[in-house]
Order: C-alpha cells, then structure tokens, then sequence
C-alpha cells in the first residue's frame, strides 16, 4: 500500500480471518486462523467503526468520509488514519484489495 | 488514530477479567457437547451414566453460543464427555470460533491423528487440555479400560507438539494414578508442557458413589504433593496470596456464577462442570433469568457456626463448594476429609501449629451437614 498516495480505483474489503467482537466494553478481532501472531487484538472505537464499513468494499476516500461525518477532525488527518488502519490490517492478513494499485 | 493499540492480549485479557468482576459478566463458559466417551474411566463422574442421546446438537449449540455471545462471554471450553467422538464436532467447534470466542478444549485426545492435528493446526484453538493418564501402555489401560489408548495419546501429544499447539496435560491424584504422578509430570516437562492435578474425587452424576473410592486420604495427598513439589512452592505461592489472617463467611470465593459458568448437554446451567445441580435451562429460559438465579446461588453465605465461616483457611481450602455440593447434597456442606488436608497443607506451609482441624478436637456442630451415608461409607476411612 503506497501510504502518500490516494487512489480511488483502489478497494478494500475485511477478510474473513478474523471475527469482530465487542465485547466486556473492548472491540476485538480476534484470530479465526493459524497464521495470526496473536490469538485476539484490540480496536480503538474508530477502527472498530472502519472494520463495520469495511464489510463492503470501500476505497479510502470513502472509508475517510466514514470518519469525517462521524467525527470533528479534519479531512486530511483521518485520510492518513485510515491509511495507517488499512496498512495495519494489510499486516495482519484482515484486508483485501481490490482494482489498481498505485 | 492509533486504530489497532498495540497492547498484548494478556494486558486485554486482564482488563476484561477486571471489568467482568465488577460487574458480573460471564466472561468464561465450559459448555458440555457431549456426554458420553471413548473411554471407560473408572473415576469419571459424567460418562459412566450417560446416555446416547446425550449430545447437544449443532443446532442446541449454536443457540448457546449465541446466547452466550449476546451476555458477554469471551472463552469457551468444549468439554465432555470425549468431544472428539461428537459427529458434528468440527462445526460445533468452527461456529464457537466464528462467534468470536476464544476456545479452548477438552479431550483425552485418543481420536486425534494426522487429520485432526492439521485442523487443529489450521484452525487452532486458544487451549487444548488433555487428559494423561499413566505412563506405560498398562496402567493407562487399566485406567481407560482401552487397550492401546497409551500409544494413541502419546501419538497424539507428538503430532499436536510438531505443529506447534499450546496444549497442557493433566491428570487426577488418586490411588491409582499417584505412582506415576511424578513421571507423568517429569514426562510433560521434559516435553515443555504445563502438568497439573487435582486432588478432589467425585460422586457419578446420577448417584454412584464408586468413585469415591479412588480417593486419595490426606496424608497421601501430602506426601505425593511433597513429591511432585518438594518445597511446595507453587502451593507456597498460592497460599501466599489467601492467607492473611482473615476469615470470611462467603460460601463462593471463586468466580463460578460471577464470571463463569457451566452447561450441560440438555441445555442445563450449573455454577462450574463439578457442580451437577443446574439452577435453569438455557433451551427454555432466557440467559438473564439463568445468570440471575446463579448469582442467588453464589451469593450463599454460610449459617452463623458454621466451622468454615470462621477458618482463615477457606480460601485455600483442597475442597470448593461443588465437591462439598456433590458430596454432601449442599454447598454449605461440610466434609472434614477436605478441611484435614487443608489444614495439613496450612502446617506444611507454617500457617498452624499441628495440622489438625477445630472440628477433630471439638466436633462437627450438629446444624451442619456432613457428606451423605453412601459417599461417607466410600470415602478413605484413614482420613
């Protein structure tokens, strides 16, 4: 994923290697698979909301927009969060993309 | 944004642990997916009674599961019984999984190839326990009343260790198993494998006592403790951390009821897999009415003389309040085998002066009740 780049011909998707759960007031993904490092981990609240979008493909103009319209901060700034979530994801084997890359 | 913080699951964990005892959510669930086994144990307290029809269905699982989902519960354990020998274990297993559990099983492990190591290993489990039960092919099957059930499970323990499973062993002290108690544990840490044992024997479900008699009397309990652990450490440990002087009338002190809780094979709700006495059914109540019954149950308090209210040592007691319940009928019970050991243990560990209960010395009050004519007759008359 090229990090200072934005194209929009470019879509995500989760995986199905890991279920979405909140629960005891923590959001979790936890491993469906044997190639996870870790057996569960931990969201933050607006991850935990990107995750919920991401069960449709969404590009990352549209995944910002989630943020944006949810929360006071500016366009720019949640652009490079969603950027880091979806790099983070990428690692973690819970996203797939789809379309061209840059 | 930091939207996956970069704490470990053991951090998480213990925050969840934290909050679930606050507040009583039931964090934990061992659910009984079938009842009946490939093994004839001649301690088992399930198997020996149960039926062919009881197994609960993929269809009764999933309700559970779901239920369980909605109330908060985090780990699963699928137990038995043998689960392995469940037609529908491999569905039961991948739904629990897709619930967004973290599972654990139970299992003797006689089943287990090629084939179920690699499912194991594709899909894998938080925890696998296994049952261990002797160290040559004819104490095992003297046990198990299986004959090759040694090879198998030593097999097994290989195939799941070459892919790399986290797995422990485990295996009750009992007059047939405290010989070679030392090398099965010399055996698991040679393999790096966490052993454990439990000292308490149990009454079958439905009644027969029998077991009972496998039962090891306290000063064995002691010396096979002192051989398994010659400095008593993790027990040292443990009691560090419950010994303060103290005393308390609560009857529940774990977390059966507050952040646990048991099912059976019909659906039936019980604190923890000792305790058979179900307060509910999951099949026909709503999951809230269930965890408000228990919570009744695990709020008891001990009536006023009683000589467990007043012992500094109840909260390491070698007994709980289910093998009290299933050796007494109440868990509010008194069985003086378990508070020997305890205080045993207590002037073992320097916490009293000669190891001998209030209740040897002065008696049992006559209010409290005492473990029932036939589990009595079965117990260690040395005790």
């Amino acid at each position: 994923m090229n990090s200072g780049f934005v194209d929009n011909s470019v879509g995500y998707r989760r995986r199905d290697t890991y279920v979405y759960r909140l629960t005891v007031g923590e959001h979790l993904l936890v491993a469906l698979h044997a190639r996870s490092d870790e057996p569960l981990y931990a969201l933050t609240p607006t991850g935990a909301q990107l995750w919920e979008r991401l069960a449709r493909w969404a590009t990352i103009d549209e995944l910002t927009e989630t943020l944006v319209s949810e929360y006071e901060v500016a366009t720019d700034s949640a652009r490079q969060d969603v950027r880091e979530f979806l790099e983070q994801l990428a690692s973690l084997d819970a996203v797939e993309s789809r379309g061209a890359t840059a | 944004m930091m939207a996956i913080p970069k704490i470990s699951a053991a951090v998480m964990r213990d925050r969840m642990v934290e909050r679930a005892r606050r507040e009583r959510i039931p964090l934990q669930a061992d659910i009984e997916i079938i009842a009946t086994c490939n093994f004839k144990c001649v301690h088992c307290y399930i198997a020996p009674c149960a039926e062919r029809e009881d197994v609960m269905s993929l269809e009764q699982a999933t309700i559970v599961f779901d239920k369980l989902q909605a109330a908060g519960t985090q780990m699963v354990l699928l137990t038995g019984g043998e689960v392995f020998t469940h037609k529908q274990f491999k569905e039961i297993y991948l739904s629990a999984k897709r619930h967004g559990f973290e599972v654990y099983i139970n299992t003797n492990a006689y089943l287990i190839g090629e084939r179920w190591a690699n499912f194991l290993a594709e899909w894998p489990p938080k925890g696998l326990s296994i049952s261990l039960y002797g160290m040559s092919p004819e104490s095992y099957e003297r046990l198990t009343g299986i004959p090759k059930s040694y090879e198998r499970v030593m097999r097994a323990i290989d195939l799941l260790l070459e892919r790399g499973l986290i797995f422990d062993l485990k295996c009750p002290a009992m007059t047939i198993t405290a010989e070679e108690l030392p090398a099965m544990q010399a055996f698991a840490r040679a393999k790096g494998i966490r052993f454990r044992t439990d000292y308490s024997i149990i009454p079958q479900e439905k009644g027969d006592a029998g077991p009972l008699q496998l039962q090891l009397p306290p000063h064995e309990v002691m010396a096979l403790e002192r051989r398994i652990d010659p400095e008593l450490k993790s027990f040292r440990g443990y009691a560090a951390l419950r010994v303060d002087g103290s005393t308390t009338d609560a009857v529940y002190k774990c977390g059966a009821g507050r952040t646990s809780l048991h099912i059976n094979v019909h659906g039936g709700v019980s604190t923890c897999s000792t305790s058979r006495k179900v307060v509910g059914n999951l099949f026909a109540e709503s999951f809230d009415d269930i965890w408000a019954t228990l919570g009744g149950k695990v709020a008891m308090k001990y009536p006023a003389g009683h000589p467990c209210a007043s012992c500094q040592f109840s909260r390491i007691c070698a007994g709980c309040p289910a093998t009290v319940e299933q050796l007494t009928g109440l868990p509010t019970g008194y069985v003086q085998m378990y508070c020997k050991m305890t205080h045993q243990r207590a002037h073992e560990l320097g916490y009293h002066p000669t190891g001998v209960p209030r209740t040897v010395t002065e008696g049992i009050p006559a209010h409290v009740v005492t473990p029932t004519r036939t589990a009595a007759r079965m117990l260690p008359v040395l005790a």
